[in-house]
């Protein structure tokens, strides 16, 4: 495939921009596309890739035409054919050809080697990107480099991580002895699952053996129980005994204890605790209540000692008031001698700068203080006069100035006018003539002339046969035509001579042949011819007459012979009759090619003369023009050839009288300039070139005196202007100094001079300063003053309100600030007095109310018990309370012990249960307790041990129910094995895959490395230009290594090369695999976009010739924006190259 | 009107054989499915108060000798004891086998048929006829061993027979069907074949199937008959599968692309859920047909199975067991790199040494199984040679399909 044309209609920044890349008629098809940095190059190239390829989604290009806009067209050459292609954004069918039609994808798609956009890309669309990161592939993988240079190839980037991938996954499947593959983990848990089924599992004969040793077990926990609860009943009873007999004996104890108080009451509501709390409640609120009314008769007496004053509260305010000024007062009295200092030195510098501006009077120092408007009036007029001054000295040192060039000036014009050279002339001769118009002219006509003579001479040496030969030329008696005819027809004639001849030798040929056959038969017929019967059959009828006149013996006799003869002729030619008959035809076309013969010969002789007639014709007209005899067709090409010479006579001579008019005015030129020239007679040419020369140096000179004339009228002309200008200057200055010196006069009267105000404008604006502070002095000396009147008197009135005797305002103001004090302190007292009285008075009450309720609980209380006892007061009733509890508590006691006795021996009454004791002391039944015990510790031991043995069987049968847990199990087991085998499968399937793969690819790179590192070699070699000799692979464990061997024979690994060196290896390799791609029959365009950059010149050489050996096995195009690239591939360049520049 | 439930070839607590039950959660749903089927069936004979169920055989599996199995079997029939339906069961050929067959103590509603063969009364009307394997061979025919058919009644015969049996089997108590219809009896409740079969409706002859498939080979939905006998014998399928197992075929051809294929595999995987008897289902899908995406369908082979097993669990009833990959290529051989590596890989594969190299590995690998199973998968020398040119086959198309898929 080649482009003859891209065309971006709608793509980055290019609009309607068409590249073209012609017909591939030179040597190599390597382009150049120059341009600038954002010139679009990268743009083309991403161009042609969405011609090829389609639009992504998204589309990086789409920043100035919308994505949807988008178009990129382009004429490709596919196999001898040019086909019209053109992309567009939409997302089916956007492969279109010219006329709109849509395309299927494979009308591009199948002309691209199978080649991916990114295949392409990484191979045959090189940028800085795209070349490291293929060539990065290479060194970076460290796999088997003959490998990677077949994945460069093929376009099969990632076959290493292909393999290594699923070489991974074979491995994370099975690995024999290996413990982490899948394989392994299954088997695991194989063992596993068959470990719980051994563990788990019982078979039937087990189970029924189970289902005895449970039957037999209960039977035994059964019996052993029986025996033992029997025991344990008689133990239980004689405890109960044993427990029973202490407690009879404490009810007979408690019983005389509570006799006499059966009247107090069976239960009580309080305790004797509950009584003393009560007790302290009282004394406490007593001793409260006291404590108040001692409080509140000493608040009262305080209260009564305090006075309360109502100016001398609202003193407090008052002096609030007051304290703005107090402390405006107490600021001035630090502030004041301060500012009146401050006045004085500003009025002592106001004196001072008036003594500067030239008044000693010091009265007169405020009339120099100026407004800002006069200040600047003043200035402004001050400005004016010095600038004024400035331009007229300026003035006058520049018409000094131009004095001196005007004089020079003149000078030189002078010089110039005296030193002229002599008037020759030639200018005039030469534009008379036209020179530059006629010697050309002549030149042409000259040259003309003489070719159209040698073209002459050429045709008229064509004339030349034998030993004539034309110096002229000759005249010719025939024209053209005729001697064409002469020629065509003796042609022909003797055409037909010749096929007469031809005819004749065939008739003769024939002749003799028919001759020789009649012979021949008649010979072999041997029969008497026709002449011979002929005479016989005469002689016998003659002889007949003879004898029928006479008809006897004799004559018979005679008769018969001949009669017999011709019978004998008769038979003979019978018995031949067939051959006969061929003979008669023999004869009868032998007499038919005697007269074709005969016709034949006479044609022949009539040919004959007539061809005669002609050369004849001919010789007449050859002597005519003394050539020798020649033949029609040799005179025929003379006539032509003579026709030929008589157009360039007709030519030259046209010729000569078309530039006559020109070569005769170039002569007169001549013949004019010659007696002007020093030279012995030049040629036309020599002799213009001098005249032309003298011509030069007089206009030259006349140029010059020209120029330096206007030089000096033009100065002559400024220096009038400028006198003028001075003038004016002059007479401006003065009227600004009389301005200035009114002014003055006007604003200060003569106090001071404008000489000494000229250059002290900047004493006026400091006169003015220190007059303004001095104001300010002033002004702040007297607002103080004014603060201190108006204070002292307030405080004058309030002494005599409060009677202070002090006479210091601010420390009468502080005495007076304690009386407002204290004042407020004793308000704030009484109140606090009066609060407190009211609070006691309060709680008092509640106190009181406390006191109240406590007696009337005692009394309640008290009514509880009977008359007998005493309740008078809170601790009488105390002890009491106290008692009754005691004989309440041993109430309960007895009936607690009765409950507890009827329990244990199930009697109904207490007299029962004496009855049930009265045989029993408690070493009888200490005794009867220890024989018990002593049996049922052997019987309690039977009945676990039976108990445990039961429990086992139980739940060993347990084990054996008809749950589903095995059957899972043995599922789980079926479901691991199907899956060991599955994976084993699945590994061999990718093994097998593995080894077929890597044994293929072995053999493809066998068959096709040698073929890629020579080519790889070769161009890495051409490249560096020798610096790297060879290429080869080390084996490195497993994998290989690629080297470059350099001249000096020292092996280098990719990442030891500069970054250039490595990019010509990449650049090598993808040369190579272009090589093998076009070998394969796929020639697909070739773009690198400034990938040489990092190239030294002698190696970017290289590379160019690189471009270029690819542009002659398919399309070699290289972008670059670096004019010294382009300058280098014009030079190594052998074929053709063609740039482009966008 | 007297109700029968016959049944066969139960072979309790054999599992299900299947890659579908790495899922744990088909796991959870289908366990001891054979049991369930079983349940089933006596969960019938109770909701149909049928007069008594038969068992023609193969009732344990061969392999499966757990003590629980027996109980389960134990509780179960126990049900049938109080709901006062009886239990006529003739051992198989695995039956047999299995020791658990002898160390039963079966309740007492349950008869089983001796080697010597013999019939029971089941009702005034109708008598049941069987007789047992006494071992697990079975080469001369059993008919000779049955009573003859009670006259005036309906006479029910059960056997355990492999029938005229298919080449290359046992023949277990060889017989034609025809020396069935000729013998007398009115219903021939037989066992021992997996597929339901009605051989013969006058009179019947009816082998019912396994009630639960076990593995692909076991295909469908599987059931026990069920007889009702008033005048006439009618007989129904009683539906008993849990879970049944499934050949689909998918024409890939049909999709344009993948997404087309995702949702062909949807669809299919959808209708056959709807299309179901059993519970659930265990399915084996093939992909067949020429498609342009072949070698990357083949590259992502393992991602197409997730995605098919998770487009079969979406449906709540599938499972997938496997997907078999049997593409062809719709374009012409290239002429890229990839395609001479293909070519080149054909010729490897018929290379002597390499076969031999193949046959090493894949013997080598297979030690790592129980030669049990060893033996099933290649039961010869020819079978592992066929074994090993398949895998070399499909190793070589997946490596082809990941260097071809890894360039777009």
């Amino acid at each position: 495939m080649r482009i003859q044309r891209l065309s971006f209609d709608f793509f980055g920044r290019f609009t309607d921009k068409t590249l073209d890349f012609g017909k591939a008629d030179g040597p190599s098809d390597f382009h150049i596309i120059y341009g600038p940095n954002e010139a679009g190059k990268t743009t083309a190239m991403e161009g042609y890739l969405r011609l090829l390829y389609g639009f992504p989604l998204r589309e990086p290009y789409g920043f100035q035409h919308q994505r949807a806009n988008l178009q990129v067209s382009g004429l490709l050459e596919i196999g001898g054919h040019t086909r019209d292609f053109t992309r567009l954004p939409s997302r089916s069918g956007n492969l279109r050809a010219d006329a709109g039609a849509t395309l299927p994808e494979t009308a591009i798609a199948s002309h691209l080697g199978g080649l991916s956009l990114e295949d392409y890309r990484s191979l045959l669309c090189l940028d800085d990107e795209t070349i490291e990161k293929g060539g990065d592939d290479i060194a970076s993988a460290r796999g088997d480099i003959g490998r990677l240079l077949f994945s460069a190839a093929a376009g099969v980037a990632d076959l290493n991580a292909v393999l290594s991938q699923a070489q991974d996954e074979a491995n994370g499947l099975y690995k024999k002895g290996g413990s982490k593959n899948r394989v392994a983990e299954l088997k695991r848990q194989l063992a596993d699952v068959e470990r719980q089924i051994k563990d788990l599992d019982v078979n039937a004969n087990m189970w029924r053996k189970l289902k005895e040793a449970l039957q037999t077990a209960e039977n035994e926990e059964a019996q052993a129980k029986k025996g033992r609860d029997t025991l344990r009943l008689e133990l239980a009873q004689i405890s109960a005994l044993r427990r029973t007999r202490p407690k009879l004996g404490e009810i007979d104890r408690l019983l005389p204890e509570i006799e006499g108080f059966a009247d107090y009451p069976d239960k009580l509501d309080i305790n004797s605790e509950d009584l003393v709390a009560l007790k302290t409640k009282q004394v406490t609120a007593q001793a409260e209540l006291q404590r108040l009314t001692d409080e509140i008769r000493d608040a009262r007496q305080a209260l009564s000692e305090i006075a309360l004053d109502a100016d001398s509260l609202s003193l407090a305010q008052r002096l609030a008031e007051l304290d703005e000024l107090r402390s405006r007062m107490q600021t001035a009295t630090l502030d004041l001698p301060r500012r009146r200092a401050t006045y004085d030195e500003a009025h002592a510098d106001m004196i001072r700068v008036a003594g500067e501006l030239g008044t000693a009077d010091d009265s007169k120092a405020a009339n120099l203080v100026k407004t800002p408007a006069e200040i600047a009036s003043l200035e402004m007029l001050r400005d004016g006069l010095k600038s004024v001054i400035t331009a007229k000295e300026a003035e006058e040192r520049e018409v000094k100035r131009l004095q001196g060039r005007v004089t020079a000036a003149q000078e030189e014009h002078r010089s110039l006018l005296d030193n002229a050279p002599t008037q020759t002339g030639f200018i005039e001769l030469l534009t008379r003539f036209d020179v530059e118009s006629l010697v050309p002219a002549a030149a042409t006509a000259r040259q003309a002339i003489a070719s159209s003579t040698e073209r002459l001479q050429d045709a008229l040496a064509a004339l030349s046969i034998g030993e004539r030969a034309f110096d002229d030329l000759p005249d010719c008696p025939v024209d053209q035509t005729e001697a064409d005819e002469l020629a065509a027809q003796h042609a022909g004639l003797s055409d037909k001579i010749a096929r007469a001849d031809e005819t004749i030798s065939r008739h003769e040929e024939d002749v003799a042949v028919k001759t020789a056959q009649i012979a021949k038969f008649e010979t072999s017929i041997g029969v008497t011819n026709d002449e011979d019967a002929h005479q016989a059959r005469d002689r016998r009828d003659a002889l007949w007459h003879d004898h029928r006149a006479t008809l006897n013996a004799i004559t018979a006799d005679a008769f018969e012979p001949s009669m017999k003869l011709v019978d004998d002729i008769d038979g003979a030619r019978l018995a031949h009759a067939k051959e006969l008959g061929k003979l008669r035809q023999l004869e009868q076309a032998l007499v038919e090619a005697e007269t074709r013969l005969a016709t034949t010969r006479k044609s022949l002789e009539g040919f004959r003369s007539q061809a005669g007639a002609i050369e004849k014709r001919l010789e007449e007209l050859a002597t005519k023009i003394f050539l020798p005899s020649v033949s029609p067709a040799r005179f025929k090409d003379w006539v032509d050839r003579r026709s030929l010479a008589a157009g360039a006579k007709r030519n030259q001579e046209k010729l000569s009288q078309h530039h006559r008019d020109i070569l005769h005015q170039a002569k007169q030129l001549y013949e004019a300039l010659l007696p002007l020239l020093p030279l012995e007679s030049p040629s036309f040419e020599a002799a213009l070139a001098a005249a032309r020369r003298l011509a030069e140096k007089e206009r030259d000179h006349k140029d010059k005196a020209y120029a330096a004339h206007e030089k000096k009228m033009a100065l002559e002309r400024e220096i009038e202007d400028r006198h003028k200008d001075f003038a004016l200057l002059e007479e401006v200055a003065e009227k600004a100094v009389e301005t200035w010196a009114d002014k003055v006069q006007e604003l200060f009267e003569g106090t001071v001079s404008s000489e000494v105000l000229e250059s002290a404008i900047g004493q006026l604006r400091d006169i003015r300063e220190h007059d303004w502070k001095r104001q300010q002095a002033a002004r702040q000396v007297s607002s103080m003053e004014s603060d201190q009147r108006q204070f002292r008197d307030a405080i004058t009135a309030l002494n005599n309100e409060f009677d202070v005797h002090e006479n210091e305002p601010l420390r009468a103001f502080r005495v007076l600030e304690n009386i407002a004090s204290q004042a407020q302190t004793d308000k704030v007292q009484h109140d606090d007095l009066g609060k407190k009285i009211h609070e006691n008075q309060e709680k008092g009450k509640a106190i009181e109310a406390q006191l109240k309720n406590i007696e009337l609980q005692v009394a309640e209380l008290g009514a509880l018990f009977p008359e007998t006892a005493d309740t008078s007061t809170l601790d009488i009733l105390r002890i009491t309370v106290a008692k009754a509890a005691n004989i309440i508590q041993m109430r309960v006691q007895i009936a607690d012990l009765e409950k507890q006795i009827f329990a244990e021996l199930s009697a109904l009454t207490i007299a029962e249960a004496r009855d049930m004791l009265s045989d029993e002391t408690a070493s009888t039944l200490e005794g009867k307790v220890a024989a018990l015990e002593a049996d049922l510790e052997p019987a309690e031991t039977r009945l676990s041990n039976a108990t445990v043995a039961r429990a086992n069987a139980e739940r060993d049968l347990g084990a054996v129910s008809g749950s589903g847990e095995i059957a899972e199990l043995v599922e789980q087991r079926t479901t691991l094995q199907i899956e060991i085998e599955d994976a084993l499968l699945n590994y061999v399937e990718r093994d097998f895959g593995l080894r077929l793969a890597e044994e293929a690819i072995r053999r493809y790179r066998d068959k096709h490395r040698s073929g890629m590192m020579d080519a790889t070699e070769r161009a890495f070699f051409e490249l560096t230009n020798g610096a790297y000799q060879r290429l080869r692979t080390q084996p490195d464990g497993s994998s290989e290594i690629l080297l470059a061997i350099d001249a000096t024979g020292t092996a280098k690994q990719v990442g030891d090369m500069s970054k250039g060196t490595r990019f010509q290896l990449y650049l090598a390799l993808r040369a190579a695999a272009y090589e093998q791609m076009v070998s394969q029959g796929v020639q697909l365009p070739f773009f690198c976009d400034d990938v040489f950059e990092t190239f030294d010149e002698d190696r970017t050489r290289a590379a160019c010739r690189l471009m270029e050996r690819i542009g002659r096995s398919g399309q070699a195009i290289y972008l670059t924006h670096h004019r010294h690239v382009v300058e280098i591939a014009k030079e190594v360049c052998d074929a053709q190259l063609i740039i482009h520049e966008i | 009107m007297i109700k029968i439930l016959h049944t066969a070839d139960v072979h309790l607590d054999s599992p299900l054989r299947s890659l579908a039950l790495r899922d744990p959660d088909l796991r959870d749903q289908v366990h001891t499915a054979t049991r369930s089927a079983f349940t089933r069936i006596i969960d019938t004979a109770i909701a149909e108060s049928v007069n008594a169920l038969l068992i023609a055989g193969d009732l344990f599996d061969g392999a499966e000798r757990s003590a629980r199995t027996a109980a389960y079997l134990t509780g179960q029939l126990d049900r049938l004891r109080d709901g006062g339906i009886r239990v006529f069961y003739i051992k198989g050929n695995h039956d047999a086998e299995n020791p658990l067959t002898g160390e039963l103590s079966l309740p007492n509603n349950v008869h089983i048929f001796d080697g010597r063969g013999g019939k029971v009364q089941l009702s005034k009307d109708v008598w049941i006829h069987g007789v047992s394997f006494a071992n697990r061979h079975a080469p001369e025919s059993l008919l000779p061993k049955f009573p003859a058919p009670v006259a005036g009644a309906i006479n029910i015969a059960m056997l355990h027979t492999s029938l005229v049996g298919a080449a290359g089997h046992d023949p277990y108590a060889p017989c034609t069907v025809n020396d069935l219809v000729a013998a007398g009896f009115d219903y021939w409740a037989l066992g021992h074949v997996h597929r339901r079969q009605v051989h013969a409706e006058s009179p019947w002859v009816v082998m019912p199937g396994t009630p639960q498939g076990r593995d692909i080979g076991e295909p469908g939905s599987k059931s026990a008959t069920l007889l009702t006998i008033g005048r006439t014998i009618e007989i129904a399928e009683v539906q008993t599968s849990l879970v049944e197992f499934l050949n689909v075929t998918i024409d890939a051809s049909k999709a344009e692309n993948e997404d087309g294929l995702r949702d062909l595999l949807r669809q299919v995987l959808r209708e056959t859920a709807n299309s179901l008897t059993s519970d659930s289902g265990v399915i084996r899908l093939s992909l067949n047909g020429s498609t342009p995406r072949r070698w990357q369908i083949l590259r992502d082979q393992d991602v197409w199975e997730e995605a098919a097993s998770q487009y079969a669990r979406e449906t709540g009833s599938l499972w997938l067991d496997k997907l078999v990959f049997n593409l062809s290529d719709v374009t012409e051989t290239g002429s890229s790199a990839t395609d001479e590596l293909a070519a080149i890989m054909a010729t490897i594969r018929q290379e002597p040494g390499f076969v031999e190299t193949c046959r090493a590995v894949l013997e080598t690998s297979l030690a790592e199984l129980p030669a049990q199973q060893r033996g099933e998968l290649v039961p010869d020398e020819n079978a592992m040679n066929v074994l090993a040119q398949r895998l070399a086959e499909a190793g070589a198309q997946r490596m082809l399909a990941r260097m071809k898929g890894a360039s777009s």
